[in-house]
């Protein structure tokens, strides 16, 4: 656990892909949505408030594929998963993964 | 003994319903991370093997498209009741090649590759297109077809889920595909691959293909045969995947890398809060895209919370991954220990 980092150190820009957790102080609603989204990924994120309307919001703003409120690393075969930004594009998982799937073909029949 | 207990059997190739050697004859050794023994070794896919199992891929991809969707439902059902019936076996393979807490493998990861196969046949009979009103002098509608064949590439973080994510939506489609699990985690794809023939899968609707992604990998992403790359792993590897991909056309979805921001006001209930920002990192070794790897902590309750946290980390200690009481297991690789360590 490294704390009190900078958003612009290289800990917290690169991913590590260890239990390795960059400690990042913020100040408001605002800065929180700064700090969060100042990052070339947007694969997931997460929101711990008791305050419904805050939390909502806040949702809104991130550059993220998933927001979970007052949870963490939840999954299921009906609920798309992947990323904004530089974690790439397309949907695994829920209706959304259909998609990547199948194709389209539009048929014109003559009835006059 | 057990099934749970038995030797771990050499890892072969799907190709065409059959266990098969790969063509050039080329073995690996897959290795338990924990302990770093070898598990057993397993055929090494090839661009011949590769283009062996596209030709099954798309000999099956006529019948299997056109059967009637309530059985390609019902297979797909009884790929994911076969998943659960095996979740011991299954959990202690993933654990054995991946290091992951046996806790996560069993109680977690098969459980969810059975959810998708269980979820995603439902939509194998609900796929449909739209009846379109567009002029009155014609009858306009739209089919919803599938591509073909699927080339899957997956990662060692998630062996046997990923399987369940790209393989359930793919199948339940009326595509066929290829999976190439990666090279450091073989073990649970192929037992899938042969759970899903024991379920009434044709033969050729899906095929596993363990090997080198630079080998393997990147054959599929060249073969003309294949219709679409699904990919999950690292950004720098789907970038490159991407440019290559450009030259046959191919479909593409990538789910590549994060560095997740898990955001904590002070008005969240700090425990939960607490609770989640450890297992926002620590879940999965924290071998996760998703994993939270920014912690952001408002100022007003900073000091307090990363104390309790240092508190709360401090328990956490990797163990025996075998252990149903251990959390934190062992990296996949010596390499990757190396490149977390910096």
């Amino acid at each position: 656990m490294l704390e009190g980092v900078d958003n612009q150190m290289r800990v917290a820009q690169e991913e590590i892909f260890g239990p390795v957790l960059s400690v990042i102080p913020f100040d408001d609603a605002d800065d929180a949505v700064k700090k969060a989204n100042d990052i070339p990924y947007g694969l997931a994120s997460g929101i711990w408030s008791k305050d419904v309307k805050k939390a909502h919001a806040v949702a809104r703003r991130l550059q993220a594929g998933t927001v979970w409120i007052n949870a963490y690393n939840f999954y299921d075969a009906g609920m798309p998963f992947g990323g904004y930004k530089a974690s790439g594009f397309g949907r695994d998982l829920g209706p959304e993964s259909l998609r990547e799937y199948t194709q389209v073909k539009s048929v014109w029949v003559s009835i006059e | 003994m057990p099934d749970t207990l038995a030797p771990v059997r050499a890892g072969k190739l799907i190709i065409d319903g059959h266990a098969v050697d790969a063509a050039s004859g080329r073995t690996y050794t897959t290795v338990n991370p924990a302990t770093e023994e070898p598990i057993c070794s397993v055929a090494q896919a090839g661009p011949e093997d590769v283009d062996r199992a596209v030709r099954a891929a798309r000999a099956a991809f006529e019948p299997w498209s056109r059967m009637k969707p309530a059985d390609r439902q019902r297979i797909l059902w009884r790929i994911g009741d076969l998943v659960l019936e095996h979740a011991d076996e299954l959990g202690r393979l993933e654990t054995l090649d991946n290091g992951k807490p046996i806790f996560e493998s069993r109680q977690i990861d098969v459980p969810m590759v059975a959810n998708c196969f269980h979820y995603f046949s439902g939509w194998a009979t609900k796929l449909a297109g739209e009846t379109l009103p567009v002029n009155p002098a014609f009858f306009t509608y739209t089919l919803r077809e599938p591509l073909g064949v699927v080339g899957a590439i997956i990662p060692w973080n998630f062996p046997m889920i990923m399987v369940g994510w790209k393989c359930a939506p793919a199948l339940a489609a009326g595509n066929c595909v290829i999976v190439k699990p990666a090279e450091l985690t073989p073990l649970t794809a192929i037992r899938i691959g042969e759970l899903a023939l024991e379920a009434g899968l044709p033969p050729g609707v899906l095929n596993i293909l363990p090997g080198q992604g630079s080998v393997a990998g990147q054959a599929m992403v060249q073969h003309p045969g294949i219709d679409k790359i699904t990919f999950t792993g690292s950004t720098e590897v789907g970038k490159h995947l991407m440019k290559s991909a450009a030259d046959t056309l191919k479909k593409i979805t990538l789910e590549l890398g994060g560095k997740s921001p898990n955001i904590v006001f002070a008005d969240a209930d700090l425990d939960a809060a607490l609770r989640g920002a450890t297992t926002g990192i620590f879940y999965g070794k924290g071998e996760v895209c998703a994993a939270g790897s920014r912690l952001l902590v408002e100022r007003s309750i900073y000091d307090e919370f990363v104390a309790k946290l240092a508190e709360r980390s401090k328990k956490i200690l990797p163990s025996d991954p075998l252990d149903p009481k251990t959390r934190l297991g062992a990296l996949v690789s010596e390499a990757q220990m190396n490149k977390v360590l910096g």
